[in-house]
């Protein structure tokens, strides 16, 4: 009895005991197993994935630049990295259909630089030189962004120790057409120019990863494949430009300035009843697919937005829309003109050449570009006056068509005006303005006194196809319609007998239009013996659909609007028959231009 | 599964491709280039002959051609070596469909023609008569 309740309680005891160090030893594995599973568990499996998986980038695509009609003008393409494992570089054996063979890594490389455009020697010298300078190197790159014809020539080699990256990149079908406008993009994808860059919060792609694992030998387990961030697609730019006419337009201004030897030219198209911008053409121009082809960086961007220039006498039209729209003086207004003018404030005006007095109206101080003449319009207003005229007609600040690095122009406050400003504004000297501006003038007379928003873009298209970013379209009545429809009348004189009328003749159509020679400033204060020749108008004059403005500046082998004038002629025709324009039914009031 | 998964891919990569060919020969350099080397001029004085009263309306003359003669001055890097669809290429570096579309001029140049610079006409409006 005394044994067996002794060993009942020593068997007690030992199962005690037993259980006892059974839940420690279970609890020290649950700690333990807590401790792999649960407390170090990101560090370890990081650190085991560590050493087989690899993280790798998706690329999401950048959104096109697309013309009016959805032509693409930039676009996304797949490229292809080839980069191989160097410290797996080894032969290795081929199955081909006449058997086994043994490729080494010379052949290989010699295999894969015949495709890629390399000597053979080149791509082993890589190899070589990443094991340098680290004998465990897995990674180099044999060549960047090699298009998909190349891509498979090299896959089907089956190397196995050569890799591929995908790797998004640009291209611009249609070269320059429209390339100082479009911009481009640097070799790593950062825009750089233009749209490019000023729409870049539309066009950008948010990038994603994944990871996939690999074996000891270097090659992709299947299926390993993990998308850890997905990427996202950036939006289309819309733009307002027709490739064919930008085209167009362009092989023109380039065929005049380089006949009459220009240092630089710009022609710009404005649609009269929307604003939008169809074509802005740049001499010289770049090819966004080979921007180096462009050898000073001026030459890559639009000048049409970005430089800006003493107008000249296209301006005169602005003053005489004033004038006429504060009821100073009428179509008809007489005046005389004499070769040199003296106000009595100091100012000492003169025209362009000598002449006797001339006995003008209103629209002939247009016709003959008479200085003098529009000095004696200009003064009736005041300077106040004048000046808040010009900011309507949208000077002094950029236009809204939102180009990177757009220049405002220069319009100084009218109380800072000296006497000579005071009467060198009233004919385009004085202040500066671009293209866009010249050209926005005119759409404002052409379109009954209604000054649009300056349009280049028409929105930014989201994948799902909505368009945001779309610009307002509301414009503003800049000078009366009455006061616009008499400059437009005025200005069909100037086409009709301005001594350029035999140049820019449209048959069967009425057109307005004004020359402008203006001296170019030497950026020292002075002027330089070179000129900015251009020629501003709209047609038909009748009811009018297009704006077109043409400047060359300095061609020194024809300094005068002569040289601007074929290319107004060339691109208002084609305009003109692009767009089905209907020809003008009855001509233009004949206004007298002397008395 | 597997393998047409694979197989789209490649067929992926070939509509890519051959799209980026397409565009290429697509863009205006590409047109104007092949529309000259077929005697093609263009013409821009607009002439139009309106059917309701059989007016002309424009003076017409006989197409210069504007941009005749003068060498395309919009350079397209992607060009280079692209051979015009009316003189068949003997080897060049680009896509396989250029050189696919060059063995049958006669029906590629039709379509390419006409976009060189003339649009199609629209309704209501008069219709272009060329000289």
């Amino acid at each position: 009895m005394g044994v067996s309740a002794r060993s009942t309680r020593s068997g007690k005891r030992r199962i005690a005991i037993t259980v006892v160090l059974l839940f420690a030893i279970v609890a020290l594995f649950v700690v333990r197993l807590v401790d792999i599973q649960v407390v170090r568990a990101d560090t370890l499996s990081a650190d085991s994935l560590g050493n087989r998986s690899v993280e790798q980038p998706v690329y999401g695509s950048r959104g096109d630049i697309v013309d009016a009609n959805g032509v693409v003008l930039a676009g996304t393409v797949m490229r292809y990295n080839i980069t191989l494992s160097p410290r797996n570089a080894v032969e290795f054996t081929r199955t081909t259909a006449a058997g086994d063979q043994t490729v080494t890594v010379a052949q290989a490389a010699a295999e894969v630089g015949a495709i890629t455009g390399q000597t053979g020697d080149a791509i082993l010298a890589i190899i070589s030189s990443s094991l340098a300078a680290d004998p465990a190197s897995d990674y180099a790159i044999v060549t960047k962004a090699v298009d998909v014809s190349v891509f498979r020539a090299v896959d089907a080699l089956e190397i196995p120790w050569i890799y591929f990256e995908k790797k998004p990149g640009r291209v611009y079908p249609d070269g320059a057409v429209a390339g100082n406008l479009v911009g481009f993009v640097s070799s790593e994808g950062e825009a750089q120019a233009g749209l490019e860059l000023g729409q870049d919060s539309c066009l950008a792609s948010t990038n994603g990863t994944e990871t996939y694992e690999k074996g000891a030998d270097g090659v992709r387990l299947p299926q390993s494949t993990v998308t850890e961030k997905a990427a996202v697609d950036g939006g289309d730019v819309v733009t307002t430009i027709d490739s064919d006419l930008e085209w167009f337009v362009q092989q023109a201004l380039a065929k005049q300035a380089q006949a009459t030897g220009a240092a630089w030219g710009t022609v710009v198209v404005q649609e009269v009843k929307t604003g939008k911008l169809v074509a802005v053409a740049d001499y010289p121009s770049v090819d966004p697919n080979n921007v180096n082809g462009t050898a000073n960086p001026d030459d890559r961007g639009s000048r049409a937005f970005t430089a800006s220039f003493e107008p000249g006498s296209t301006f005169k039209a602005l003053t005489a829309a004033s004038v006429l729209d504060a009821g100073k003086a009428t179509v008809g207004t007489k005046i005389t003109a004499p070769y040199r003018y003296l106000p009595g404030n100091g100012a000492n005006i003169n025209d362009s050449s000598g002449h006797a007095d001339l006995h003008l109206t209103l629209t002939g101080v247009l016709i003959e570009s008479s200085n003098t003449g529009m000095s004696k319009f200009g003064e009736l207003l005041t300077d106040q006056q004048r000046y808040d005229y010009m900011t309507k007609f949208g000077l002094g600040t950029a236009t809204e068509a939102g180009f990177p690095a757009e220049d405002s122009g220069i319009l100084h406050p009218y109380d800072e005006w000296d006497p000579q400003t005071k009467y060198a504004t009233m004919f385009g000297q004085g202040l500066t303005t671009t293209a866009l501006q010249i050209a926005s003038i005119y759409q404002t007379i052409a379109n009954k006194g209604v000054r649009l928003p300056v349009q280049l873009v028409a929105g930014c298209r989201q994948a799902d196809g909505t368009m945001t970013n779309v610009p307002a379209a509301t414009g503003t009545q800049v000078v009366s319609a009455s006061a616009a429809n008499d400059t437009s009348e005025m200005l069909e004189m100037v086409y009709q007998k301005a001594w350029l009328s035999k140049v820019w003749n449209i048959p069967g159509y009425r057109v307005a239009s004004k020359t402008g020679t203006a001296q170019m400033p030497d950026g020292h204060g002075g002027y330089t013996k070179g000129y900015l020749v251009s020629v501003s108008g709209f047609a038909p004059a009748d009811d009018p659909e297009y704006v077109v403005s043409v400047s060359l500046a300095d061609p020194v082998k024809l300094n005068s609007s002569a040289a601007p004038a074929p290319i107004f002629q060339e691109v208002m025709s084609q305009v003109l028959k692009k767009y089905r324009a209907v020809p003008s039914g009855a001509p233009a009031p004949a206004l007298p231009g002397t008395w | 599964m597997s393998r047409l998964q694979a197989s789209q891919t490649e067929l992926t990569r070939t509509a890519e491709s051959v799209t980026e060919d397409l565009v290429r020969v697509s863009s205006p350099q590409s047109l104007a280039a092949n529309a000259e080397a077929i005697g093609m001029i263009s013409n821009s004085n607009p002439v139009y002959l309106r059917l309701s009263d059989s007016a002309v309306l424009g003076a017409p003359s006989s197409a210069t051609g504007s941009q005749a003669g003068a060498a395309s001055l919009v350079p397209n890097a992607l060009l280079t070596g692209v051979p015009l669809v009316t003189q068949p290429a003997q080897s060049t570096g680009q896509g396989a469909s250029v050189s696919g579309a060059a063995t049958t001029p006669a029906t590629e140049t039709n379509p390419a023609a006409p976009n060189a610079a003339v649009p199609a006409p629209g309704t209501g409006l008069p219709t272009p008569t060329t000289r």
